[in-house]
């Protein structure tokens, strides 16, 4: 049953003009963003070290690894993830298609991790897609910078598992829309309560935990965030950690208990919600 | 355990705070039943509809379907059932076929031609590649109606299945609900078209304030409120004169004419003319559903 309600969760998210709305926005603001870069790259007087710097995040297979910083949950994935996560669960309150579930003898908490479940698949394809499109751009831009494409430098194995890194630090965000959307039961609620965790909450709750010491400060470690910079570390330089900071293992093992806390509290409040007309 | 009792509730309630939208309401539906369930707006009936479902949380009482209970967290026993409550709950973007496909897979045993052959029965083929958010409040319900069917279910729970269709749609709902019932579905029916539920329903409850005031089957309900009917000269005299008859029941003046409940004609016609009342007409019939509706819910 738990297989069949995923099944149906992917047609309907595959079948959203929004779901593509936002793979498209990522492949294109990827591809301008890289577009740009070389755009500075070559009409800007700059000193050397820059200019270096700028022509490692342009070619492989650096370029690709960089794509991978700015689509994790603290930047656009976090943003698109968000956005699809609060339509796709909250609507379904608004539509009532939840009761037509739920009446047809499928269990709550089937419905609940299922509808979560399925959610994985689309947030690997945000990533990728940002991967792909800005692979796509790089490999041209590569060639342009370097004269060819370093093709051989590139670590297939270690890039497969930076992407699913990438959308590991995704799923925290969307359990914590996902809350939201239960809770609320509205679309509006869940996205931009979702966004502004992304884009205001947590760096303003970074910086205020960074203005004390002791353990308080410490809390800052502890944030998805914080701990989603520390496993993507590991997409660069692997064993590179900052000091003072989570290993990457104990990142992902926290980011691990931010979604289990997240989804555990929204299919409690589920299993007890009244639904009716 | 398989009984024939397919649906019964014990004592169901659900408060709202101080609000109690259904207070103890028992009911139990036989096997190849087409049972009504009346009741005015916010007497409860939705309310119970979607205890039954395991949509909403009872505040005390028990619902069993099939011999199995049934709660939010255990609603294995609504497998077997079929329902449209309300509105139809479509998902907006997809298209006829597809929202049916969609539910077709929930039931892995249902052949692939099911969906068409629900398209037809519903009347929707030539619109089943439309978007269902396009259709019209009508063809959204044929939908929701042949998504309550789709499964073949043992039990039909149908609520204001007609609304927002036409004369010949309602006609249509009509004829699917018998020919159902003949293939011994029992179905659950709440509608506000009184007219319909006693042409088709075997047995009917009305809920007044979330408690059941009457139930029984149609023709005992109608028949027990069969009423003799006089044309007098005087209503006011012949009512004071028939409310002497200690079997009277219910006097009521409709203009020329009294009703009068609990007593026969030749009663009625004795009692009068021994009072000096000569009745020009006098005929006994039963009131429809409709008028003992009325006289439920509307008394106190």
């Amino acid at each position: 049953m738990l297989r069949n309600v995923i099944n149906n969760e992917h047609t309907k998210i595959f079948k959203r003009r929004m779901f593509w709305v936002e793979l498209s926005l990522m492949a294109l603001l990827v591809i301008g963003f890289q577009i740009t870069l070389y755009a500075v790259l070559r009409g800007s007087p700059m000193p050397a070290e820059v200019r270096l710097n700028l022509t490692q995040m342009l070619s492989w297979p650096n370029a690709l690894v960089n794509i991978l910083s700015y689509t994790g949950g603290d930047a656009l994935g976090g943003l698109f993830i968000t956005i699809l996560v609060g339509a796709v669960t909250a609507q379904e309150y608004t539509w009532r298609t939840l009761q037509l579930w739920l009446s047809r003898g499928i269990p709550r908490q089937h419905l609940g991790l299922g509808k979560f479940a399925a959610l994985l698949l689309p947030a690997f394809l945000i990533v990728l897609t940002a991967v792909a499109a800005g692979g796509v751009i790089t490999a041209f831009l590569s060639t342009q910078v370097n004269g060819s494409l370093q093709f051989e430098q590139l670590d297939f194995l270690h890039l497969a598992f930076s992407i699913v890194r990438t959308t590991y630090t995704l799923l925290p965000y969307a359990a914590f829309t996902f809350l939201l959307a239960v809770a609320s039961r509205s679309t509006v609620v869940a996205i931009s309560g979702g966004l502004a965790y992304v884009l205001l909450i947590e760096s303003i709750l970074t910086q205020v935990l960074g203005l004390f010491d002791g353990p308080i400060s410490q809390i800052n470690r502890f944030l998805p965030g914080s701990m989603a910079k520390n496993l993507m570390s590991l997409n660069h330089a692997p064993g590179g950690v900052v000091p003072g900071s989570l290993t990457p293992m104990n990142a992902a093992i926290g980011i691990g208990i931010w979604i289990l806390f997240f989804l555990g509290l929204s299919l409690f409040i589920f299993r007890r919600q009244d639904l009716s007309e | 355990m398989e009984t024939d009792i397919i649906l019964q509730t014990h004592k169901l309630k659900k408060y709202f705070g101080q609000v109690h939208a259904v207070d103890g309401v028992s009911i139990s539906v036989l096997r190849g039943q087409v049972y009504g369930f009346l009741g005015p707006n916010g007497s409860g009936k939705t309310t119970t509809i979607g205890m039954i479902l395991g949509l909403l949380h009872p505040t005390a009482g028990s619902i069993s379907i099939f011999g199995d209970p049934v709660t939010p967290s255990q609603n294995k026993p609504l497998r077997r059932v079929g329902a449209l409550v309300g509105a139809p709950t479509l998902v907006p973007f997809l298209s006829a076929r597809q929202n049916l496909e969609l539910l077709a897979r929930l039931y892995p045993g249902l052949p692939s031609e099911r969906v068409n052959e629900i398209l037809e029965i519903v009347g929707l083929y030539e619109a089943a590649d439309r978007r269902a958010g396009q259709f019209s409040s009508g063809m959204k319900q044929r939908l929701g109606l042949g998504m309550a069917v789709l499964h073949k279910p043992e039990l039909l729970i149908l609520d204001e299945p007609t609304n927002g269709m036409d004369p010949a749609g309602m006609r249509e709902i009509r004829n699917l609900i018998t020919s159902l019932s003949g293939q011994g579905v029992t179905v659950f029916l709440s509608s506000h078209l009184l007219h319909e539920v006693e042409q088709i329903c075997d047995q009917v409850a009305v809920l007044k304030q979330g408690k059941i005031i009457a139930e029984g089957e149609v023709k005992n309900l109608l028949g027990k409120m069969t009423a003799v009917r006089v044309r007098v000269p005087s209503t006011s005299e012949a009512a004071n004169c028939l409310r002497t008859l200690p079997a009277a029941k219910d006097v009521k003046a409709n203009g020329a004419y009294l009703m009068i409940s609990g007593v026969s004609s030749q009663e009625v016609v004795a009692h009068l003319t021994a009072n000096g009342i000569i009745p020009s007409e006098v005929s006994t019939g039963g009131p429809d559903l409709e008028s003992i509706f009325l006289e439920l819910t509307e008394s106190n």
